[in-house]
């Protein structure tokens, strides 16, 4: 066990401390529920299978590491199940009337602002083309910045797997994103921070 | 740098990065909520103690099933071997192929009269001294003594002839035994009857000389001139 204060957490909720428990929900819930939304682009869902994840970690308590984190585990098995929930679809996602985003507030005019969000929703459209593993290889190398040791470990698999499924993904981003909105991706002015 | 750095460094692409950051900015449903780690306590603690465990993989009864057969198995193994006599090592010997019989010439046999009022004793077994040991003596290995064979003293053809003659006789004993209930008399006449049996190459050889000797009878009855 590694003496961190993740590792005292988790043994004293492999102890039956609740409390500790709750604090390591609260410690990675946002992060778990950020990657199966955008794994499945739909919040009902990841709040789901948010809780699910959480479920099963209590439910394995006593085979949980924290080697370095939990957090690998817990993303791995957010990750398979949101894969399951994704073959379990017969029918392309639907956007629900709740996640409906309103318009940002700013100096652009409201043309722009739709256009912007249209751009935004196509980008989203061309990532829930890719395979799930190659969307969760994506999305956690270019957005959250991850390095590919942690992405191997949540996909389960080698360093060279997860470089071959980046790889592959990214190109194959491209060519939606360049068939979809018809323009090469080019550095957009202005960069926001990861999520 | 390491090699490593250098595989990511590969995969960097801005581009895209900034596209896929500005395809979830302002995004409320990334927003932190304050309710869900509550919503997720409340799961755990209803559920966590009473929902079964998903579902083991497919492969876990299957294992479970192959290691009851095999423990099954051993128990009867168990059982056959402490079952046995003398254990083991009886067990293991029946599994062992049993070793070929030496050929034993059977013993002669004499020819003793058969006493009146005693025909219930078994037969006597008539047994010749004949041992296939060695080559069947054929017409063309047989010794060359540099003069002619004679007509009418063709010796394969005797020696097959002889020989099956031999081998009737022991079969014919072996039913007498067999008649009178002397199963181990029969044994020894039937076996002797086949062991004295000329082989296929005898056989041939017998054919070959009653050949010549019919040739030479008609050479000799046919008038020259």
């Amino acid at each position: 066990m590694v003496d961190t204060e993740e590792g005292r957490l988790l043994s004293r909720a492999q102890r039956g401390d609740v409390l500790a428990f709750e604090t390591l929900v609260r410690l990675h819930q946002q992060r778990v529920y950020a990657h199966c939304y955008r794994l499945l682009n739909n919040a009902a869902e990841a709040e789901d299978l948010c809780a699910e994840t959480f479920l099963r970690a209590y439910q394995h308590l006593g085979a949980l590491r924290a080697d370095p984190s939990i957090v690998h585990w817990l993303l791995r098995v957010a990750n398979n199940l949101s894969i399951s929930l994704l073959r379990k679809r017969s029918t392309r996602p639907t956007v629900e009337l709740d996640d409906v985003r309103e318009l940002p507030s700013g100096t652009a005019t409201p043309e722009e602002q739709v256009m912007a969000q249209s751009r935004q929703e196509l980008v989203r459209q061309c990532l829930q083309e890719l395979a799930p593993k190659e969307r969760t290889a994506v999305l956690m190398f270019y957005l959250e910045e991850r390095p590919l040791e942690e992405i191997a470990k949540v996909l389960g698999c080698g360093l060279a797997g997860a470089k071959s499924r980046v790889h592959r993904a990214r190109h194959r981003l491209k060519d939606l994103v360049m068939a979809t909105l018809g323009e090469d991706i080019a550095l957009p002015a202005e960069e926001g921070g990861a999520v | 740098m390491t090699r490593r750095d250098t595989y990511e460094d590969e995969l960097r692409d801005p581009g895209l990065a900034a596209l896929l950051r500005e395809a979830y900015a302002d995004d409320p449903a990334l927003e932190a909520s304050p309710g869900r780690t509550e919503r997720i306590m409340r799961l755990v603690l209803a559920e966590g103690h009473t929902r079964p465990a998903p579902r083991a993989r497919v492969w876990a009864p299957l294992a479970w099933a192959v290691g009851a057969v095999a423990s099954a198995a051993a128990g009867v193994a168990l059982i056959i071997m402490l079952a046995t006599p003398h254990g083991a090592a009886d067990l293991l010997a029946s599994f062992k192929p049993a070793a070929p019989t030496p050929y034993v010439t059977p013993a002669p046999v004499r020819h003793t009269p058969r006493a009146a009022g005693h025909d219930t004793a078994p037969a006597p077994i008539p047994s010749v001294d004949v041992t296939n040991d060695g080559p069947a003596p054929t017409w063309e290995n047989a010794p060359d003594d540099g003069q002619p064979t004679a007509p009418g003293t063709n010796e394969p053809a005797q020696l097959a002839e002889s020989n099956t003659y031999a081998a009737a006789a022991l079969y014919s004993a072996g039913s007498a035994a067999t008649a009178v209930g002397d199963n181990k008399g029969a044994y020894e006449a039937y076996k002797a009857s086949y062991e004295t049996m000329p082989t296929p190459d005898a056989l041939l050889a017998s054919g070959d000389a009653l050949y010549r000797l019919a040739q030479d009878s008609l050479d000799a009855d046919t008038p020259q001139g």
